[in-house]
């Protein structure tokens, strides 16, 4: 099967400081992916070496098959979005929008125009004269409009009010459903993507914490709480994320399979049993000390 | 090519403004020189006038290269371009600039030659620096002049853009620094200079600006082989 992504032993240091260890991802196309970490987790060094703008210091990346260092027809399927530094800055919007249509084969003229249309954006602005906010809008629109095959936005959405993020998660998913393809959505805001999100990967200190379907990690993480004995039988082999007592009373994050027949005997043992949000879960994987047992990936 | 197209196309969004701005400048020159010699005349001056200069136009030109190559860079890496792409789309806005700089340039000159002469002034008068040197006066030969100069400034400070991108400001210092003590070897400014005279004496003759576009040329391939693998190894900054 030929990925629209593959990282195969990604590692990458600078000097002394390792950004990325031996990062292994197949991205499948026409999904949508959710890249979730911390600050420095290695996300935009990833991106970075995903579209051969950094050399990775061992490993190999595909797009579609193929290796993207000089290679015009693999760079020509995608488009990255970031949060600093997409554009030049002496050029207005509206030139910055001409320059893009003339870089990407499948640029839609129609939809930028409405989504200009929509965030209200000048385009006879100066780029270095438009807020935080305008800047992401711009960025958004030359992503959404560029429809390439493998579009990535890197923290898009740095200054965006949340009238203007939900903006643009509604034209992304409308256009994601008239126009598939894979798009990456690197984020800090779990909670408002969790619901695009087919896919999650959770990179945390160079190294993939976490990766999988984002219903059936949904479907994993559970909370469940009750009289502490109790609690502590059936979450026996459980993979523990975070364990809280209050008097009696436990509290427990497990990342594992529970099968239904194993849910009823729990409600009939009077436990409460409650899915963990996915931003819940990235903090229990990234937090470090609500973490109790071992590696999610063991 | 395509991308080659789409890369100039980008050049000349990017640079319109500065480009602008730097030719009502010099259109500004133009007029003030021309008004500050009606005055110098009516007070009976009959001397020499020098009028717009050109190196302002190879500085513009050198600026040009610098800056845009540590700006265009990254920008293209971002949208998709290959480093080899990035280096042949950067020769060919060199050249068109500096064609494009050498011709504006070369019409200035000859519109303030013939308003200078209209005001009573004799072309022995005037004096366009660097110009007088290697050329006549004919137009073509003017161009031809301005346009290899221009293209070696702008080459050579692409060079030291793409140095700078790659290794950094310290490195460049020190390359600078390092040259400069070379050249305080004993016998080592004589031999550069010997090495370089016959070249010099060359371009005296009459076909001198031929030459000039020559050399020009042979510069500008040799700052590209230097330029095409340090871009080819360079990377975004972080």
């Amino acid at each position: 099967m030929t990925y629209a992504v593959e990282c195969r032993n990604i590692s990458k240091s600078f000097g002394k400081n390792i950004a990325l260890s031996d990062i292994n991802l197949n991205l499948e196309k026409d999904k949508i992916y959710g890249l979730l970490g911390r600050n420095g987790a290695g996300k935009s060094t990833l991106l970075n070496i995903v579209t051969a703008q950094l050399f990775p210091s061992s490993g190999e990346v595909r797009i579609f098959g193929e290796a993207p260092y000089e290679n015009d027809r693999a760079l020509g399927h995608i488009c990255i979005v970031k949060e600093s530094g997409m554009f030049l800055k002496d050029v207005k919007v509206g030139d910055a929008l001409d320059i893009a249509s003339s870089f990407y084969a499948n640029w839609d003229n129609n939809l930028a125009e409405r989504l200009l249309r929509e965030f209200e954006l000048d385009r006879k602005k100066y780029y270095k004269n438009l807020s935080l906010g305008m800047k992401s809008q711009l960025g958004i629109i030359v992503g959404l409009a560029s429809r390439a095959p493998i579009t990535i936005f890197d923290e898009p959405y740095i200054g965006l009010d949340a009238a203007g993020r939900q903006l643009f998660y509604d034209a992304l998913i409308d256009d994601y459903m008239e126009n598939p393809r894979t798009i990456i959505l690197s984020t800090h805001l779990i909670d408002e993507v969790s619901n695009l999100l087919e896919e999650v990967i959770i990179l945390h200190k160079g190294t993939v914490k976490l990766e999988g379907n984002s219903e059936d990690i949904k479907n994993k993480a559970f909370y469940i709480s009750g009289i502490k004995d109790r609690v502590e039988n059936h979450i026996t082999g459980k993979k523990v994320l975070s364990k809280e007592e209050f008097g009696k009373t436990l509290a427990v994050a497990i990342f594992d399979n529970i099968s239904e027949k194993e849910k009823r005997v729990m409600e009939a043992d009077d436990l409460t049993i409650s899915n963990v949000p996915l931003q819940q879960l990235f903090i229990y994987l990234t937090g470090g000390r609500m973490i109790k047992r071992g590696d999610i990936n063991e | 090519m395509n991308k080659i197209k789409s890369q100039l196309k980008m050049h000349y969004i990017n640079s319109k403004l500065s480009f602008i701005i730097f030719w009502s400048i010099m259109l500004s020159i133009s007029v003030l020189g021309i008004l500050i010699s009606i005055f110098l005349r009516s007070r009976g001056y009959h001397g020499v006038i020098v009028t717009n200069n050109f190196i302002a136009v190879v500085v513009f030109g050198a600026i040009s290269g610098l800056v845009a190559y540590n700006e265009t860079l990254p920008y293209m890496l971002n949208m998709g371009i290959t480093r080899k792409s990035f280096v042949f789309g950067f020769i060919a806005y060199n050249i068109i600039l500096s064609i494009v700089l050498s011709i504006l340039f070369a019409l200035l000159t000859l519109l303030e030659g013939l308003v200078y002469n209209l005001l009573g002034f004799t072309s022995q008068q005037m004096d366009h620096l660097f110009f007088s040197a290697f050329s006549k006066g004919e137009i073509l030969e003017r161009v031809l002049l301005y346009f290899a100069i221009t293209l070696v400034a702008t080459a050579f400070f692409t060079l030291v853009g793409s140095i700078y991108y790659k290794k950094g400001m310290m490195f460049l210092f020190g390359l600078g620094a390092l040259i400069m003590l070379l050249m305080f070897i004993p016998g080592v400014p004589q031999a550069v200079f010997e090495a370089l005279k016959p070249m010099i004496l060359s371009l005296t003759g009459d076909k001198g600006y031929l030459l000039l576009m020559l050399y020009s040329m042979i510069f500008l391939l040799a700052c590209y082989a230097i330029i095409y693998p340090l871009a080819r190894t360079s990377q975004i900054k972080r």
